[in-house]
C-alpha cells in the first residue's frame, strides 16, 4: 500500500514539474514573452511535492496506527519527510530544464525574437566578455570587436563549445600582455620615484 | 641619428612591419595574422594592441576608427597607419643590421638617396 502511494506521489510530481517545464518551455520557443522565474518553478514544484507527501502521510499514517491523532502526526511527520526528499530530487532533476528554460526567458527579455529564430549572429559567452571590460577602453572596444569577428569564424567552422573554449582562452591570453605593460608602468614609475626619494634625502 | 627615438623592441619592429605591409587594411586581426606568420607562433590579440597602444605613444603609428559590422557586435574597427617616425625607425634598424652584417647601406651615409 505504502509502496503503491509513494510510487503514484513520484509521478504525480514527476509529471507536474515535467508540465510546468514543457509549458514553459514551449512558451519561450513559440516567441510569446511570458514572465517565469526560476524561483516561480521551484516553489510550484516543492509546494506540489509538499501537498502531495502531506496528504499522502496522513492517510498512511491515520489507516496504519489506531489512535487518528496519532495518526495525523505521523502523516505529517511523513510527509514532511517524504516532502524534503521528494522536493529535492524534483528540484535536482529539474534543474537542467530549468537554466534552458530561464536563460531562454532571459534572452527574450533583453534580445529581439528576431535574432534568436535565424541564430544569424552568436554572441560570445558573456562573462568572459564582461572580464575584458576590465581593460582601458581604448584597447577594449576594438579587442572586443576583433574577438567577436574571429569568434563568429570558429562558430561558424566548430560549433558553439570549441568557439566558447577559444573565446575564454583568447581572453585569458590577452590578460597577460596588458597586466604586464600595467605592471612595467607601475614598476616604472615605482623606481623613479623611489630614486627621487633617495635623492631629496642625499641633497638636503 | 637619436637613437632614442628610434628605440625599437623586436616585437615593435615586427608589428610595424605587419602595419606597412598590411597598408590600408591593418587592423586588429590581420596584423595579428601577418605576426603569427612571420614569428610562426600564435600570438594573443592582446599582445598585439598593447605594442600598437606603444607604438602610437611613440608617434610611429596613427590610429582611425573604421567602420562597424554586424559580425563585430557593432564595434569599430582600429585602422593603424605607419607614421613617418615609424618609417624611419625601421629604415634605422634595416641599416643598423646591415652594418653589422657588413652589408652595403641602402641609403649613403648622412644624406637621402
Amino acid at each position: 500500500m505504502t509502496d503503491t502511494l509513494n510510487l503514484a506521489m513520484i509521478a504525480i510530481t514527476t509529471a507536474m514539474g515535467l508540465l510546468v517545464g514543457y509549458d514553459s518551455r514551449r512558451s519561450a520557443t513559440s516567441g510569446r514573452r511570458r514572465w517565469v522565474s526560476r524561483a516561480k518553478v521551484v516553489i510550484g514544484v516543492v509546494g506540489a511535492s509538499t501537498a502531495v507527501g502531506v496528504i499522502t502521510g496522513i492517510g498512511v499514517g491515520v489507516s496504519a496506527t489506531p489512535g487518528k491523532e496519532m495518526g495525523m502526526a505521523v502523516g505529517i511527520g511523513l510527509g514532511v519527510t517524504l516532502f524534503v526528499i521528494f522536493g529535492v530530487m524534483m528540484i535536482a532533476a529539474s534543474e537542467v530544464a530549468l537554466i534552458s528554460l530561464v536563460n531562454d526567458v532571459q534572452t527574450l527579455r533583453t534580445r529581439p525574437i528576431k535574432a534568436i529564430e535565424s541564430q544569424s549572429h552568436p554572441r560570445p559567452p558573456q562573462f568572459a566578455e564582461y572580464l575584458l571590460y576590465f581593460l582601458p577602453k581604448n584597447l577594449r572596444e576594438p579587442l572586443l570587436g576583433d574577438l567577436e569577428e574571429e569568434y563568429y569564424a570558429v562558430y561558424a567552422k566548430f560549433g558553439k563549445r570549441k568557439a566558447a573554449f577559444w573565446y575564454y582562452a583568447e581572453v585569458a591570453l590577452s590578460f597577460y600582455p596588458v597586466v604586464y605593460s600595467w605592471v612595467r608602468r607601475l614598476v616604472k614609475w615605482g623606481v623613479l620615484g623611489w630614486i627621487s626619494g633617495v635623492v631629496k634625502r642625499l641633497i638636503p | 641619428m637619436d637613437d632614442k627615438i628610434f628605440s625599437l623592441g623586436e616585437f615593435e619592429e615586427i608589428v610595424l612591419l605587419a602595419v606597412r605591409r598590411l597598408g590600408s587594411n591593418a587592423y586588429g586581426i590581420p596584423i595579428r595574422q601577418a605576426v603569427e606568420d612571420a614569428r610562426e607562433r600564435k600570438i594573443a590579440i592582446g599582445a598585439i594592441y598593447t605594442t600598437l597602444e606603444r607604438l602610437e605613444q611613440k608617434g610611429m603609428v596613427s590610429s582611425a576608427l573604421g567602420e562597424a559590422t554586424p559580425q563585430r557586435g557593432g564595434r569599430a574597427k582600429r585602422y593603424y597607419r605607419l607614421e613617418g617616425l615609424g618609417e624611419q625607425a625601421l629604415d634605422a634598424v634595416e641599416q643598423a643590421r646591415r652594418r653589422l652584417q657588413g652589408r652595403p647601406s641602402l641609403q649613403p651615409e648622412g644624406g637621402g638617396l
